[in-house]
């Protein structure tokens, strides 16, 4: 994380804290966290102090842990936004708070010529994650990202306001431009029968008393997904410059549409969980990104999306890989339409899968016979699922 | 200076194309004479003198004691004095023990005497690692040579350069290393018959293309060139640049592809610390920082003596496989 | 007056020309006009009079780090030579070489050296020039002894040899390599005995005697413009000032020593000579001190 938004204090000001106190609440890439302090004194707002809703980058002077009696510290300080005086030992003076939670780099790593670039297209390039080594952003991604800004039609004649864009919106902006144009997506469409699905979902509700969760269409989808992953690990891979990484996990994202924008939590170890379980944890999981309350920990390390769009009437789409994974499974509505069976037309119940992968790490076919795959347990349920 | 010729269709060896500029030259200036070990009766010990004696006689065509640095230094006092010396080195490591010579006399000559003296001296030898020539003969000493003023320093890849390049070498005023590699030299390519010059510090463009430029020197060039053919097949475009001569260097030509490209690797089969490589790359951070788009790479022969054994050889310089690997890492970057 | 007389004279003026230059450069030194090194040649004026004397135009001279005498021998300008160590554009190199790089080969005059050996080799390439063009011209070496222990020597003299260039290699034997004395540093130290290893003809003579040296130098000369090939002379001298100016001159030879020398003066010798065979009067002698 390099920036994120400032969203509140945690302490008033004038107020002690000790150390290991939580301080601040940070909106950082898709998630809000609590910023500990680990130093005490008493915290001290400057006249700058950021207000809810200010970006604010890591490195920045936010505010002072001071004595108590030192009640303008700013006085004697550096300028706002200086990086804090290494001079002055950890521990020994309160000093100021600054929102870097973790060690990092000094700044991102661009090469001269897309900084050049960057300058010439004036592509804001703070928030760009790089594909040259070590992240080290190069003229492909300015390009990149200047592309996508085009598409913001500039020298318009409409009128109208602009949205500052939050954290969260500027990082699935940039998953989804790296999903999209760093990546060789593919997309595989297949209808399946649903029929059993829908009478697998019935017997769940049916069987379900009022303090058990009933699985979603979605939660039955996921387990299936996760189990065919153990037979496909390509689909769980994740294309790296040494080589292609095939996690011993299979953590299964899911597409989650929110106030602030579209979250993907993840359900860990999703071929290990009951059905049961597995909708406890979406459930919640849903709940807290609805209420921004996902840590970013939440996010971290999904191998394999699954979105679904048909609770809003979509019958297919093609979905955009969730970088740095290999495939997202794409989930339309589950409709009754008439099919032929034999020599006879009968009415079934439908559903469009849509399975985008990335071919550098898996050809079509092998993609293909993992949708194969998945669309047999889904026309005929595995016992197992019911256990 | 007219435009060199298009190559035509008659086929002739790397020594063959020497060879034939130097027969031209002697024929037409009398001042030219050419000593080394074995350059007279027996016709140098890779043909490069081949028949001449017979047409020029001993005197011109002047077989030497083994004494590098006597008869280098006497070249220099008869270039000083209306002739124009080749000094055949035979393997170019025999060329170190005249380095004094060459150094502050050969070089400095033109400098110290305000430039009334000419140093017209050529002198040429075989580079370069194989056919286990072990470490006494497989030297390759452009870059040390490059360092010191007052030389030019020539490496041609292709029979065709070759004698462009020498006959301009036996045209210009100054003094010329003319280095010659052993796996260049029977190799063929289609070379004009008529006498024509390449002039000095103008590269070579070996191959366009868009995503990378790699800068290689002598039998590098075609190792690159097989890399480069691989790569292309996968949807790579690889540039390749045969500065031809080092000393001077066209560093336009490599900086403007640079300006393409973004991406540099320079390929020598020479040792790597302070050498060309070494200075291409300084030179393209200093003057086209902003045309990087990825650190610049050098891939340079083993810093270590030249072993014997085939398979060590092999191992100690640069191959089209590890151009290749170098290539695929800087597009990486 | 008569041909013995007149090159009598023309020998003691090119000396004290010689001389009288080198003086003023040394006290130029002192007052720290001289930027560089320099190597002057007092006391060993004879053998580059003796030997140019013979000398053409066309001949060339490859000379030493103490070249200053060979340079006026050969016909530059003492303004010329001054004004290169001064650092100026009107001296012979355009102030680009000083002492140790003094170029006018419009005169033959083809360089001072600061590196020992290399002129040995160059001379020869001259002789090659000369050979191969069909030319009457002859080069000369100047060297020190402290070259004879070189490989440029050894290199330089056999190739000569072998291909019979017209060469004249002239030894300046004034016995010390810098401040090394030479007959610590030569397991033989008759220089001119070493010619006939190399199956030519090597001369001693007395350095500080300007008839001897050039009576020997016009032989070989002669010689190496009919075709007969090198000579070696070696010249047995003594340089009477410091290796360089400024340089302490007494830890590695002593005064008594030097004293000794001075005596044997070559202009003094010459001068006294020339007034004792009625070939000259003091006082024409005194008008050449400049």
């Amino acid at each position: 994380m390099e920036e994120g938004t400032f969203q509140e204090w945690l302490k008033a000001d004038g107020e002690r804290v000790e150390a290991g106190d939580m301080l601040f609440v940070l909106e950082g890439d898709k998630a809000s966290q609590e910023v500990e302090s680990f130093d005490a004194g008493y915290l001290r707002l400057p006249p700058d102090v950021p207000q809810p809703g200010d970006a604010v980058v890591v490195g920045q002077r936010l505010a002072f842990l001071a004595d108590e009696d030192d009640l303008e510290p700013w006085k004697d300080s550096p300028q706002p936004g200086a990086v804090p005086d290494r001079k002055t030992p950890l521990g020994q003076a309160p000093g100021p708070v600054t929102a870097q939670t973790k060690p990092v780099r000094s700044g991102k790593s661009i090469s001269p010529r897309a900084l050049r670039l960057a300058t010439e297209l004036d592509v804001d390039w703070d928030n760009i994650e790089g594909t040259g080594r070590g992240g080290r952003i190069r003229e492909q991604d300015i390009r990149a990202a200047a592309a996508l800004g085009q598409a913001e039609a500039p020298g318009t004649s409409l009128t109208g306001k602009t949205e500052p864009l939050s954290a969260t919106r500027k990082a699935i902006a940039r998953q989804m431009v790296i999903g999209t144009n760093l990546t060789a997506p593919v997309t595989l469409h297949r209808e399946v029968d649903a029929t059993a699905l829908v009478a697998l979902r019935r017997q769940f509700k049916q069987a379900c008393d009022d303090k058990k969760t009933v699985p979603t269409y979605n939660d039955i989808l996921i387990r299936l997904v996760a189990e065919a992953l153990k037979s496909h690990p390509r689909l769980n891979s994740q294309w790296r410059e040494e080589g292609i990484f095939v996690p011993e996990q299979i953590h299964i994202a899911f597409a989650v549409d929110t106030p602030t924008g579209l979250l993907a939590p993840v359900v860990s170890d999703a071929d290990r969980l009951s059905i049961d379980q597995l909708a406890d944890q979406t459930k919640a999981l849903a709940q807290q990104a609805r209420a921004g309350q996902l840590e970013a920990g939440q996010m971290r390390d999904g191998t394999f999306t699954v979105s679904n769009l048909g609770g809003l009437g979509v019958d297919s789409f093609t979905p955009v890989i969730n970088p740095p994974q290999c495939a997202v499974l794409g989930v339309g509505r589950i409709r009754k339409k008439v099919v032929w069976h034999g020599e006879q037309a009968v009415g079934r119940d439908r559903l469009n899968l849509s399975l985008t992968f990335d071919h550098r790490i898996v050809d079509g076919a092998p993609a293909a016979r993992f949708l194969d795959d998945l669309a047999g347990q889904i026309e005929q349920p595995p016992e197992w699922l019911t256990h | 200076m007219p435009d060199p010729p298009e190559p035509g269709d008659r086929e002739t060896t790397f020594v063959g194309a020497t060879l034939e500029a130097l027969a031209f030259e002697m024929k037409r200036n009398p001042a030219i004479f050419v000593m080394g070990e074995g350059i007279g009766q027996r016709g140098g010990n890779f043909g490069t003198t081949l028949g001449l004696y017979e047409e020029h006689g001993a005197t011109r065509l002047c077989d030497t004691p083994i004494c590098e640095r006597g008869f280098v230094g006497l070249g220099c006092g008869a270039a000083m004095t209306g002739s124009r010396p080749v000094i055949d080195f035979m393997f170019i490591d025999f060329i170190n023990d005249a380095f004094g010579e060459i150094v502050n006399q050969v070089a400095k000559m033109q400098y110290m005497s305000s430039g009334r003296l000419k140093m017209p001296i050529l002198l040429r030898g075989c580079i370069g690692v194989g056919h286990s020539a072990a470490t006494h003969h497989s030297g390759n000493y452009a870059s040390i040579y490059s360092h010191i003023p007052g030389i030019r320093v020539v490496l041609p890849s292709t029979p065709y350069d070759a004698k462009g390049l020498f006959h301009h070498a036996l045209r210009c005023d100054d003094p010329v290393l003319f280095l010659e590699h052993r796996e260049l030299m029977a190799t063929r390519s289609c070379v004009p018959e008529t006498d024509y010059e390449i002039p000095f510090g103008q590269a070579r463009v070996a191959r366009e293309g868009t995503d990378a430029t790699v800068v290689a020197l002598s039998l590098m060039v075609h190792h690159t060139l097989a890399a480069a053919e691989k790569l292309a097949g996968e949807g790579q475009s690889i540039e390749v640049i045969d500065p031809r001569t080092v000393s001077p260097l066209d560093f336009d030509t490599i900086l403007g592809s640079v300006a393409k490209t973004g991406r540099l690797l320079v390929v020598d089969e020479a040792f790597g610390p302070c050498g060309f490589a070494s200075e291409i790359a300084a030179r393209v951070a200093d003057e086209g920082f902003d045309e990087l788009d990825a650190p610049v790479r050098r891939l340079n022969g083993a810093h270590a003596p030249v072993p014997y054994s085939p398979t060590l050889e092999q191992a100690v310089v640069p191959g089209a496989d590890t151009i290749e690997a170098a290539i695929r890492a800087l597009l990486e970057e | 007056m008569d041909a013995t007389s007149e090159t009598g004279l023309i020998l003691y003026r090119r000396m004290q020309l010689i001389r009288q230059t080198e003086l003023t450069l040394a006290r130029a030194h002192q007052r720290g006009l001289v930027h560089g090194a320099c190597h002057t040649y007092v006391g060993q004026e004879a053998i580059a009079a003796g030997v140019c004397h013979h000398l053409r135009r066309e001949d060339v001279v490859f000379s030493t780090h103490r070249g200053h005498g060979h340079a006026l021998a050969k016909g530059m300008e003492p303004g010329e030579l001054i004004a290169e160590l001064f650092g100026k554009e009107t001296g012979c190199s355009g102030g680009r070489g000083g002492s140790m790089h003094l170029f006018k080969p419009e005169i033959g005059m083809m360089g001072t050296s600061g590196i020992v050996g290399p002129c040995i080799l160059q001379a020869c390439g001259g002789g090659y020039s000369f050979k191969l063009l069909d030319s009457a011209n002859v080069a000369v070496a100047f060297f020190g002894d402290g070259a004879v222990n070189n490989g440029a020597f050894h290199e330089g003299l056999n190739m000569a040899a072998i291909w019979k260039l017209p060469v004249l290699f002239v030894c300046e034997n004034n016995q010390f390599a810098t401040e090394v004395p030479f007959d610590y540093s030569s397991g033989n130290p008759n220089v001119a005995q070493r010619a006939e290893q190399f199956g030519i003809c090597g001369i001693e003579v007395d350095g500080n005697n300007v008839h001897e040296v050039e009576q020997a130098a016009g032989r070989a000369l002669e010689q190496a413009r009919q075709g007969g090939g090198p000579t070696l002379i070696e010249c047995k001298t003594y340089r009477t000032r410091a290796h360089a100016e400024g340089m302490a001159d007494f830890t590695y030879r002593t005064r008594e020593a030097v004293d000794q020398w001075k005596k044997r003066c070559p202009i003094e010798q010459l001068g006294q000579a020339l007034i004792e065979a009625g070939q000259a009067e003091p006082e024409d002698l005194n008008s050449h001190r400049g």
